[in-house]
């Protein structure tokens, strides 16, 4: 549940990309950092291994100003998608409020993009959330991979895998290239909002 | 989470995306371009064809998703408000926001980036953040010269990281919460526009008091045999918490004195900023280079342990002049 202090008026959400290890995760938040550099004053904070893989987590909080009368910050946050580090990705969704699952659309890549959603969902049952109650953005990362030859997934068999049941909104996105990376960010920032706003009613 | 008539505060946080972001910013140049925009109900993006586009609706109660279809009409609004909007022929937030107060950006904290470095503790500790730690309550520092209960809690931070930094695993926990604990007191004060001098010295007065209760209740040299079994992991950490050897009487002066300005510098001077601190790493491996391994290890504790007293020292001295 989001950090909603009506006394101060300051709303704070957090938002966390999730997906199988290598999906673009850390790409998107560091598209995002560079896109809203010099107007949002803040830093991304990343921890990665030797090998530039994601340790722990990457976190971007950043500050929206103020919005009728109430200050709204929103703090996005990446997982470490390697299996070994369940537990860390179980932390970080502890107390989420909108989601982005990025999925890589690399043919070889597709058992391990319904592996990852599965354990998203188990992940969220031990908060006792519903993945289904959750504000979610589905995200088709690395589509630019079809114009360097190698084969990715159809977008109709990404959404049989992984969206039939959801139906949640969805972007095809170029993390590297910085393709829909925004549109999917506004996208769960207002979804998450929305959701904020209807609890609150 | 979908909703079919989008809330004022909803359409506001859009177009603060928009003015952060850019309405086209993410669109890929030509090559990208074939790449077909296929967002469901996209809302404020530019939503793909005349198809219906199926989404979710998470807002229910109840848990099961619920789709409601997005019908032509709806499609066409949105294509109409893109259109409106690439074309500046409307300004959405003066249209529907004119009447509210004029949006402004938040105040840029003094303490951002070391909020950012606490919220990083919170989740794993680690040298490379506590070294981060140590150079911003530096920076602080300098910031806040003139401010003595900010400079105060620096002091109380910055010994909080040293000491957490050195006995690495071996900290006392408390150590942590504490460090925590201090960084929300300062935030406190330095947020609170309205707050009293009185107020501010008051909440220092009680985070020392927090500190002296910790500081009675570790055992130094029980760390530092610790330390001392750790061996070489030891030796990088000694950096962090190594005074410049000039510097150390200064220190030890330091508590005997109400913290001016100038006593204040004191301890300052005796944790030197980075650029200091990598000359006396270079003075320290000198120290030590003729010496075996165990004498090494030897002479790096006993000088963390002085620098652990020291700062302790002084802040109980601190207290004892506040009193």
């Amino acid at each position: 549940m989001a950090f909603i202090n009506l006394k101060e008026k300051i709303i704070q959400a957090k938002i966390v990309y999730y997906g199988p290890g290598r999906c673009g995760k850390t790409t998107n938040l560091e598209y995002i950092f560079s896109q809203c550099r010099g107007q949002v004053q803040s830093e991304m904070v990343s921890v990665k291994t030797d090998g530039d893989r994601t340790l722990f987590f990457d976190f971007f909080p950043f500050d929206m100003g103020k919005i009728n009368e109430y200050d709204v910050k929103i703090q996005l946050y990446t997982v470490p998608g390697q299996v070994k580090y369940n537990s860390t990705r179980r932390l970080v969704l502890k107390g989420v409020d909108g989601l982005v699952f990025v999925a890589d659309s690399a043919s070889d890549r597709r058992a391990s993009n319904v592996n990852s959603l599965e354990n998203l969902q188990e992940n969220l049952a031990l908060y006792g959330r519903d993945i289904c109650s959750i504000p979610l953005v589905m995200q088709y990362n690395k589509r630019d991979l079809a114009q360097q030859g190698t084969e990715v997934l159809e977008l109709e068999t990404l959404e049989e895998d992984l969206n039939r049941r959801l139906k949640a909104p969805f972007f095809e996105a170029s993390a590297v290239e910085g393709l829909n990376i925004v549109p999917t960010l506004k996208k769960i920032v207002s979804s998450t909002m929305a959701a904020l706003e209807e609890e609150l009613r | 989470m979908e909703t079919n008539k989008e809330s004022p505060f909803v359409r506001e946080i859009e177009n603060r995306l928009n003015a952060l972001f850019g309405e086209e910013a993410g669109r890929a140049a030509p090559k990208s371009a074939e790449i077909k925009i296929a967002a469901g109900n996209a809302g404020n993006d530019d939503a793909g064809g005349g198809k219906e586009d199926r989404v979710a609706g998470f807002a229910e109660k109840g848990g099961s998703p619920v789709t409601e279809t997005v019908g032509p009409d709806r499609n066409a609004d949105v294509l109409q408000e893109a259109a409106d909007e690439r074309g500046g022929k409307e300004d959405r937030f003066e249209k529907i926001f004119g009447a509210l107060t004029p949006s402004r950006p938040a105040p840029v904290s003094p303490l951002k980036d070391l909020k950012s470095i606490i919220l990083s503790l919170e989740w794993e500790i680690d040298d490379s953040i506590l070294s981060k730690f140590d150079e911003e309550l530096v920076r602080l520092d300098g910031t806040f010269s003139n401010d003595q209960v900010v400079l105060g809690f620096l002091r109380i931070l910055r010994f909080l990281g040293r000491y957490v930094r050195v006995r690495g695993t071996e900290a006392d926990p408390g150590s942590v919460l504490l460090l925590m604990s201090a960084y929300d007191d300062l935030e406190r004060i330095l947020l609170s526009l309205d707050m009293t001098v009185a107020e501010r010295r008051s909440i220092f007065l009680e985070c020392i008091r927090k500190y002296r209760e910790w500081a009675d209740g570790i055992d130094l040299d029980k760390g530092g045999e610790k330390a001392d079994r750790a061996g070489a992991a030891a030796e990088p950490r000694h950096d962090a918490a190594a005074p410049a050897p000039a510097s150390d009487e200064k220190a030890e002066g330091a508590g005997e004195h109400l913290p001016a300005a100038d006593s204040e510098d004191k301890p300052a001077a005796a944790l030197p900023p980075a650029k200091e601190s990598a000359a006396g790493m270079e003075e320290i491996l000198a120290a030590i280079r003729g010496m075996t391994p165990h004498e090494a290890i030897a002479y790096a504790v006993a000088d963390m342990k002085k620098t652990l007293r020291e700062e302790m020292e002084s802040l109980r001295g601190e207290l004892n002049v506040r009193k």
